[in-house]
């Protein structure tokens, strides 16, 4: 069975965390084991961990790809 | 820079930034300390890759397990703790090397230690990395011309050699790697001092001395001293050897200096040990030899299709009281080819450079010698294994006959001949005149006192006086039968002058 670990700041909607169950299992197949955590760090957006790969879609992911961009 | 071009050149950098959704391999810590992270996760993992510990902290995998992987902190990396995430980076560990890192001063990683400003973007060369195959190799032939007489007359380097350096604790080891380092100041060599667990003090001190002569212009540091962590000192030499391997694509002859083997060894048991691998023999893990072995078959001459050039190793170890057979320094020994052997009994003796001229040798031998050198040192080799055979004889009889008593004077005399001041380096003609007098005899009546002052005043005269002679012997590398005579008239001439020094009778 796949770990799933959403990660939001506030709590996400039925029909968000619908879909995106459904995208992650369209992906990963059913057998997964979907949490949700609230995490204020991450700013906004969501994080998505499956397994051992992290698909980062929140803020501060992003604010880190521009600090490494504009400062390389 | 005029202020609206900061805001526009930023506001530009903002605007072409490429953000995505990245997609990449996390892992939570388990457990850290002492520099060693256990972690679960990190699926795609692959061995000496780079981990993002966050913090600008990286890592470096050492464990692959099928729930755990073993990684080792290359800095403090305070911040982490258990639970902590930590992200694959699909990097295999690399230095960033570019022409201008000739003069600095870098750490294993590539960063700058100097305070001067970083290394532009050059080419990023692999730690590890596989050494060049038998195809790709010439036999040695050219001298790496260390410019002290003991070694370049009786234990000659080649470019592409790896002479083994090893002695007591100061016995004067690190002064003939920074003498041979000065004394590549004209011989178109890239130098790399790869300093591993070194006093940050003995270190400042060696880059002050090689600013102070110049040779800062050629050479590079690789520094990991004894305040860094373990993981440092373990990746210094191979990140030494990948800068070398940089200069050796384009052609050049580089010099390593991995000073010293022994306190790497001692780096990688520590991180061996805290990452619960097996240990054998004196604690060591059972790759100790492969660790080193790895290391110096990067040294190498390549042949005319792989740019002709060559890395020539000088690793360094220290011994305890003389024993050359405990672990480390046996496989060193047996790695390298050959070994300069250095005792505190010469040292203390005053015979500087303290090398026991019986135990040193070079498996590389006289095909990476001039001729001039082979013709004046062969007799010399000779003259020195007569004298230590009869000078333990001699201990025990007083009376000797003139024989016996010439042979022991003239071994004396060599002997002195060949001590030399580790910062003194001379060029391979001015050894060649040196040992010329020597061994034909033309100090046997200078008294023992003066034979220093005899040697620095008879190099000025044949400078000032005879230089054709030099410069004669410089282009045809050999001793023709007109240079031996013309020199023959110069020695005589100069001891002519010289009574003063003279024994009676």
């Amino acid at each position: 069975m796949t770990r799933v670990v959403i990660t939001s700041v506030v709590e996400l909607s039925k029909a968000q965390h619908d879909s995106i169950v459904a995208a992650v299992a369209a992906k990963y197949g059913k057998d997964v084991d979907v949490t949700t955590e609230i995490d204020p760090s991450i700013i906004g957006g969501v994080q998505i961990r499956i397994g051992a790969t992290l698909y980062d879609g929140s803020v501060a992911g992003k604010l880190t790809q521009l600090k490494n961009s504009v400062t390389a | 820079m005029a202020k609206h071009t900061i805001f526009t050149d930023f506001a530009h950098a903002v605007d072409s930034a490429k953000l995505s959704t990245e997609n990449r391999t996390v892992g939570t810590v388990l457990s850290f300390g002492d520099g060693i992270i256990r972690a679960e996760g990190l699926d795609t993992a692959q061995m000496g890759e780079l981990i993002d510990l966050g913090e600008g902290e990286l890592g470096l995998t050492l464990n692959l397990k099928e729930h755990e992987v073993g990684i080792v902190a290359l800095g403090r990396a305070d911040h982490l703790s258990a639970g902590a995430q930590i992200y694959g980076t699909g990097q295999i560990l690399s230095i960033n090397v570019h022409d201008d890192i000739i003069g600095r001063v870098v750490d294993p990683t590539g960063r700058a230690l100097d305070g001067k400003p970083e290394l532009p973007k050059g080419k990023m060369m692999l730690l590890e990395r596989i050494a060049p195959g038998v195809m790709a190799r010439q036999s040695v032939t050219v001298p790496l011309q260390t410019g002290i007489k003991a070694i370049d007359a009786m234990i000659p380097i080649g470019r592409g050699q790896r002479e083994l350096i090893i002695g007591d604790r100061g016995t004067g080891k690190s002064a003939i790697a920074l003498g041979t380092i000065l004394n590549q100041a004209d011989q178109n060599v890239v130098c790399v001092y790869v300093n591993i667990g070194q006093k940050q003090s003995t270190l400042a001190q060696s880059i002050q001395m090689l600013e102070e002569r110049g040779a800062m212009k050629y050479t590079v540091v690789v520094s990991a001293s004894a305040s860094q962590p373990a993981s440092q000192q373990f990746l210094a030499p191979y990140a030494g050897v990948a800068v070398a391997e940089y200069f050796l694509e384009q052609g050049r002859d580089v010099l390593v200096v991995y000073d010293d083997l022994s306190k790497h060894a001692q780096a990688y048991r520590e991180i061996s040990l805290l990452l619960r691998r097996p240990s054998g023999r004196e604690a060591y893990p059972g790759d100790v030899f492969y660790l080193h072995s790895r290391l110096l078959e990067r040294a190498c001459r390549l042949n005319k299709e792989h740019g002709g050039g060559s890395i020539t190793a000088l690793p360094v170890i220290e011994t305890q009281a003389n024993d050359v057979s405990a672990f480390v320094p046996t496989n060193v020994i047996s790695i390298t080819d050959g070994q300069i052997y250095l005792e505190a009994d010469l040292f203390n003796a005053g015979m500087k450079p303290a090398i026991n001229v019986g135990l040193s040798v070079s498996r590389v031998g006289s095909a990476a010698q001039i001729k001039a050198m082979k013709q004046v040192a062969g007799t010399m080799k000779l003259d020195l294994a007569q004298f230590r055979e009869l000078q333990a004889f001699a201990q025990f009889s007083s009376d000797l006959d003139d024989k016996t008593k010439a042979q022991l004077d003239r071994g004396t005399r060599v002997n002195e001949v060949l001590k030399q001041g580790w910062d003194k380096p001379l060029k391979v003609e001015e050894q060649v005149v040196v040992i010329f007098a020597a061994v034909n005899g033309y100090l046997d009546r200078i008294k023992m006192e003066n034979i220093g002052e005899w040697e620095v005043e008879y190099l000025e005269t044949i400078h000032s006086q005879y230089g054709h002679l030099l410069d004669s012997m410089h282009k045809e590398s050999k001793m023709t039968d007109p240079i031996i005579a013309d020199l023959k008239e110069a020695i005589e001439t100069f001891n002519r002058l010289h009574e003063e020094w003279m024994l009676e009778g």
